[in-house]
């Protein structure tokens, strides 16, 4: 089990990351926290907000306190796998295919309004993020290490989308929404210094190797018995009526949950770690049980109702 | 949740079979019948207390999804916790509305069933209510509840219907202007309204081609005519019924939404503006599905107020019958009945057993009507021929037996069943009133076991035996301390019947006051017990004195003799030396006449309290017919007369009465007596001779002589075939005496009796031990008495009858001495002190025994005061049993267990309670925040219960002493939350 020294630490430096990037983000330090955690956890993040929110700024602002190469790609709906993989280029010098890698090949891609592209793109995107590693041409070659997608989508502009079936955001670890920062925290946001220049002088809190080891902690975090019950309590209440939560939204929520205890500076997984995650990872996968309410809301009752054994 | 109870027909008929049951033993003064119908109306309020709890620890409440709108026919799951310690049962749970409940067999302690409820048929819309139903355990109470939910569920109403739509309104431009952004009819009108997605149905003429082949989706342009008009859809045009209409105009407004016109809604209650979109249709469904939920909901709503949902089908009126629990109700029956035989005349015994068989074992189908009523009016005749008058309680039961099988025949449901059930607890009952032995109560109690155990079987659904039998055993162990505390101190007498319930016809055995050749022989057949005799003074009669005196019969016939008229006074006996005197106490069983026994010879009796003077011929009379078991004391002498004393001369109507002949006397038995009286001089030769000659002349004693009959009988049995039984010899021998001038008389009786050592020591006299023997009066001596079977047999004085027969005195010795003997011996007589002490202490425990009780503690009120220590001990029994039911489950998890003792200590001190979806650190901040004097401590705590159930460190005693230790002042917290309230 971890040692609670450790846990300390690793709280200590969560909580210089997610300060720095609330510089850049004003006052929604609880999407912040929850999208460190689900980096921690190994996931990848589904932004579903209006636009303007701050979700590109957010993105490049985690990246860049955890010192992790960025890519940005706008998806348009003209455009093709190759552009987001990488393509092989005929060199006349060498006489030989030469593989260009695309976009993904980085730490963290920003995959903007994902639901704009054609389901053959998305697939192309969703299967790289899966597997870790890209194909062509009968070689293959891995993505770097650690590789997050942070993918956005607007919900509400439904004319020319092609939007992600429940099946393919079931692999985005959460589902986030920024929202409107409120009135003081928007006062700041008018007053003061332009994002950008203060993107560009914030500082690395941590290298990748650290997030690595970070990442490692993250799966040390004790799970009880107990804890395992409450788990699977929510899991069986969820699949009341149908089909609910699949087992990989419980090893989703799971890791989440760790990784929401390890910020904490806790070194074993508590119900109220689970609760903490649980509405923004189970929200998109009960989309379709949800049967006329939001997916969330469905996720906030079933939280409410299950008790805690 | 409110649980209430409801009391139903079958709560009635328990009041009356215990009303019944208790009238019945306070009238036969029986204490068995009274223990019985205590212990039946225990088992009554107990199950009121089980039915009560039974609901009392369910939770349930609706779980999945609960959207805005929902489809008409989606079943609604919901979940019933049982929070309690023991498992809920029997349930029958629907959605008012429905028209058919489901059926729950049992929720597990602790833990939670998931059920899917058909959905309300007519109450489609609206706050939905779920109700809770359960006739557990017994069906004797019907417990219910209505648990409320603040779902407000919606049906949109399903389109259907042709009508044609109503024309657009030209007239509302300016509303159609408002609308006009998204419709757009693909085909007419000839300005550009935007781009829609491609439909299955669209032109293909109409497609954006530009933009899908540049790799996007099929778009369509649509194009609008400009202002369009708006279809308004009024309620109150149509003339359908209300769900017609709703269809209908959901049909309108999918045809509007296809085709892009803008329409309104105009209802009763509002008018929902022009508009378009899927906003709007769902507004609009929303309005109209309210509509019909207010128009339907009149009716139903003031049914939901009541709490009454009589109009579902429960499953107790479910025409299915289970094989098993029909087979078992109708073996219980017929167990309950099985003691009856003997008592009841046989027709309605087999008019109900085979009722009974014909529809519980072999599971016919139910006979025509006309069959029922053939079958109960040949019961009522069969009865009527057999007993003659309707009255008294053997026609009563025999009766009831008609109609039991009756109802048998016509059962058809459950409930039905039920009354059957009851009917078999008070048959049952009636055998502890025909006979008194502990054994009969024993079987009458578990009878009634296995009718309980039936009637549970019945309320659930899970084949087998093991549950029904559980939950009868708990009743049952919870209803008997009750019942026997109750036994004691609840008053007798209340009802002050003068005449007492006796029972009209007895078995056959019992001396009857004729002596008829054999009949004798008949009654030493049985072994039943005729009395008990105790003696407190210690002394006990020797063997050859233990005659036991009953009747004495003057009327000679022969070998048939009978009582004869009552002569006059009875002759003055000898003075009783003061040695010599015994006293006895002597428990006798019922037998319908008035004789009672006594050791020869009574000199005086106390029966019920009053003295009783022997009769003119030293025979002890009751004043009324012994029709119950009665207990008298008796002082008797019973040295024999030695002949010194001075006694009276026989009166001459005794002499005339003591030396009448039959009219017939056989010659060569008078020669026989003229020779007697020739060769001896005084009457104590001529019976010494006539016993020698009785005990030389190759005379024999068996009980199965073979019949003597007619006039010659006398001179068969005594000058040929000398083979006869006590009966025989005593008459004869009478006859003879009177013949030979000697006054003489036969006296009917018992000799002998075994002893046993339990109790103090008491003698049994079986009916086995009955003997006759005669009486001869000598000068000087007065009544002798003569035995002459003693002169023939002089073992039988030592041996009861049994081993006199089977080998003689040496035989029994040795019998005696085996292993066998002596611990069959020994279990005899211990069986018999059982049901001596049962007879004694339970059966005639009755007012009298209640007034001494109450002597001996030392109050002297009436009979109406030891109301209160019955009712104090009846709310004592059922707080007793309402706590044990409604104890709290207890975790599995020993540190969730301690985490709830330390939340109701909390929650004692004032603190609201830990809600269920509430984590350990959560609820200890919320503490923290609102109580701060108790955050430290709380902190600790919980901080403590995290590691060690969370963590896996090993905390849990720190963590228990913690808990237990810590004392939580509710006045501080009181006041601060009163400080804080102000």
């Amino acid at each position: 089990m971890l040692p609670a020294t450790t846990a300390l630490q690793a709280s200590q430096q969560i909580a210089t990351i997610i300060e720095r990037v609330s510089q850049i983000i004003l006052g929604k330090e609880n999407v912040v926290r929850l999208a460190v955690t689900c980096l921690l956890a190994r996931g990848h993040l589904l932004f579903e907000d209006q636009p303007g929110v701050g979700k590109t700024m957010l993105s490049q602002a985690l990246a860049q306190a955890l010192g992790l190469g960025f890519r940005r790609v706008q998806f348009t709906s003209d455009l093709l796998p190759a552009d987001i993989l990488g393509a092989s280029v005929y060199d006349r010098d060498t006489a030989a295919f030469h593989f260009h890698r695309g976009p993904v090949f980085t730490h963290v891609m920003l995959a903007d309004e994902i639901n704009r592209a054609t389901p053959k793109t998305q697939s192309a995107l969703l299967e790289a993020m899966e597997e870790g590693k890209v194909t062509a041409d009968g070689t293959t070659h891995s993505l770097p290490e650690p590789f997050f997608v942070i993918a956005t989508q607007n919900p509400s502009s439904q004319i020319g989308t092609f939007m992600l079936p429940e099946s393919q955001m079931d692999r985005f670890l959460m589902r986030l929404a920024l929202g409107v920062p409120d009135r003081s925290a928007e006062r700041a946001l008018l007053e003061g210094q332009e994002r950008r220049e203060l993107l560009r002088t914030l500082q690395p809190a941590m290298s990748f190797l650290e997030l690595q080891q970070l990442q490692t902690w993250t799966r040390a975090v004790y799970a009880a018995p107990a804890l395992l019950d409450y788990l699977q309590d929510l899991l069986a209440a969820s699949r009341v009526q149908g089909h609910g939560l699949s087992p990989r939204a419980g090893l989703a929520l799971l890791a989440a949950a760790r990784a929401s205890a390890l910020l904490n500076g806790r070194v074993m997984v508590l119900p109220e770690d689970i609760q903490a995650v649980a509405v923004v990872v189970m929200g998109h996968r009960l989309e379709h049980a949800a049967d006329g309410m939001r997916g969330s809301d469905l996720a906030r009752q079933l939280i409410a109702e299950t008790p805690v054994p | 949740m409110k649980v209430r109870v409801r009391w139903n027909r079958h709560t009635l008929a328990l009041l009356a079979i215990v009303a019944g049951m208790w009238y019945a033993a306070e009238a036969q003064s029986n204490g068995a019948a009274h223990l019985i119908a205590l212990l039946t109306a225990m088992m009554g309020l107990l199950s009121w207390l089980h039915a009560r709890a039974n609901l009392r620890g369910l939770n349930v409440r609706l779980v999945g999804a609960r959207p805005a709108a929902q489809d008409a026919a989606r079943g609604i799951p919901v979940e019933l916790r049982a929070t309690g310690a023991l498992p809920v049962c029997g349930l029958e749970v629907f959605v008012m509305g429905a028209t058919t409940p489901v059926f729950l067999e049992r929720v597990p302690a602790g833990e939670a069933v998931l059920v899917e409820l058909p959905p309300p048929v007519r109450l489609a819309s609206g706050v939905l209510q779920l109700m809770v139903r359960s006739v557990y355990p017994l069906g004797l109470f019907s417990a219910e509840c209505v648990v409320e939910t603040t779902w407000v569920r919606r049906v949109h109403p399903k389109p259907a219907g042709d009508l044609p739509l109503p024309a657009p309104k030209a007239s509302r431009q300016g509303d159609a202007a408002a609308g006009s952004s998204h419709h757009g009819h693909a085909g007419g009108g000839d300005d550009f309204a935007g781009l829609r997605e491609w439909r299955a149905g669209d032109s293909p003429r109409h497609i954006n081609w530009r933009a899908a082949a540049r790799g996007g989706p099929l778009m369509v342009k649509s194009w609008s005519n400009g202002v369009q008009g708006v279809v308004v859809l009024d309620w109150n045009n149509l003339t359908l019924d209300e769900s017609a209409r709703a269809g209908q105009m959901a049909r309108w407004m999918e045809i509007c939404e296809s085709d892009g016109r803008p329409y309104e809604l105009s209802l009763p209650g509002c008018i929902i503006r022009a508009g378009h979109g899927p906003a709007h249709l769902r507004r609009c469904l929303d309005a109209l599905s309210a509509q019909l939920s207010a128009d339907a909901g009149s009716a139903p709503s003031s049914e939901l107020q009541a709490g009454k949902a009589d109009s579902v089908l429960s499953s107790e009126q479910s025409t299915f019958l289970p094989a098993r629990p029909l087979l078992f109700l109708s073996l219980a029956l017929l167990l309950a009945i099985l003691p009856l035989r003997g008592f009841i005349a046989s027709s309605s015994l087999v008019v109900c057993a085979l009722c009974l068989v014909w529809r519980g074992v072999l599971r016919m189908a139910v006979p025509h009507m006309l069959i029922r009523v053939g079958v109960i009016i040949a019961g009522a005749t069969a009865v009527y021929v057999d007993y003659g008058e309707p009255g008294g309680m053997e026609p009563g039961i025999a009766l009831l037996l008609v109609l039991a099988g009756a109802k048998m025949l016509e059962s058809r449901t459950p409930r039905e069943f039920q009354v059957l059930a009851l009917i078999g607890w008070f048959l049952a009952f009636c055998a502890v009133l025909l006979e008194n032995h502990f054994a009969r109560s024993m079987w009458t109690v578990l009878v009634v076991l296995c009718i309980t155990a039936c009637m549970v079987r019945f309320r659930r659904s899970i084949p087998g035996v093991r549950e029904p039998l559980r939950v009868t055993v708990i009743l049952f162990a919870q209803a008997l301390p009750l019942a026997v505390l109750l036994f004691f101190v609840f008053p007798r007498g209340l009802l002050d019947l003068g005449t007492a319930l006796g029972r009209s016809r007895f078995g056959e055995s019992g001396i009857d006051s004729v002596l008829d050749p054999g009949n004798i022989a008949k009654v030493a057949k049985s072994s039943d017990v005729a009395f008990r005799v105790r003696f407190p003074d210690g002394i006990l009669p020797a063997n050859d004195t233990r005659y036991w005196r009953c009747l004495t019969l003057w009327h000679c016939e022969g070998l048939r003799w009978t009582r004869g008229g009552r002569l006059g006074s009875a002759p003055l006996l000898p003075r009783p030396k003061p040695g010599g005197n015994v006293r006895q106490i002597i428990d006798l069983e019922a037998h319908g006449k008035r004789w009672l026994p006594a050791l020869d010879l009574p000199l005086m009796a106390r029966l019920h309290g009053e003295a009783l003077a022997p009769e003119f011929d030293q025979s002890l009379v009751s004043p009324s017919a012994v029709q119950n078991s009665e207990r008298f004391e008796v002082v008797s002498h019973f040295e024999l007369p030695t002949g010194h004393d001075q006694v009276r001369d026989l009166p001459g109507s005794h002499r005339q009465a003591a030396l009448q002949l039959p009219t017939v006397i056989s010659p060569t038995l008078r020669q026989l007596t003229d020779y007697w009286k020739s060769v001896t001089q005084n009457d104590e030769q001529v019976v010494q001779i006539a016993l020698n000659y009785i005990s030389t002349q190759g005379f024999s004693y068996t009980l199965e002589p073979g019949d003597y009959q007619g006039p010659q009988s006398l001179e068969d049995f005594f000058l040929r075939r000398r083979v006869g039984f006590c009966e025989h010899y005593s008459a004869s021998f009478a006859t003879l005496m009177r013949m030979a001038g000697v006054p003489s008389r036969v006296v009917v009786g018992y000799l002998g009796g075994e002893f046993s050592d339990h109790n103090g020591g008491y003698l049994i006299v079986k009916q086995s031990d009955v003997h006759a023997w005669t009486e001869v009066w000598l000068k000087s001596y007065g009544w002798w008495r003569v035995d002459p079977t003693a002169a023939l047999a002089p073992d039988r004085l030592n041996i009861d009858l049994g081993a006199f027969l089977a080998g003689g005195a040496e035989e029994a010795e040795r019998q005696r001495r085996t292993l066998w003997g002596r611990s069959s011996l020994r279990l005899r007589l211990w069986w018999d002190s059982v049901n001596y002490d049962w007879q004694n202490q339970v059966i005639d425990y009755n007012q009298e025994s209640q007034r001494s009780l109450l002597e001996r503690v030392g109050l002297r009120q009436g009979k109406l005061v030891l109301l209160i220590p019955s009712i104090a001990f009846v709310l004592l029994g059922a707080l007793l049993v309402t706590w044990w039911l409604r104890r709290p489950a207890r975790h599995a998890d020993p540190w969730r267990r301690v985490w709830q003792i330390l939340c109701q200590r909390l929650a004692k001190a004032g603190v609201p309670p830990c809600a269920a979806c509430e984590g350990p650190l959560a609820f200890a901040e919320r503490v923290a925040t609102e109580h701060p004097e108790l955050a430290a401590q709380m902190g600790r705590l919980a901080e403590m219960y995290v590691s060690g159930r969370y963590g896996g460190a090993d905390v849990f005693a720190v963590f228990q002493q913690g808990v237990h230790a810590w004392r939580i002042k509710p006045r501080a917290v009181n006041r601060k939350m009163a400080d804080a309230g102000r």
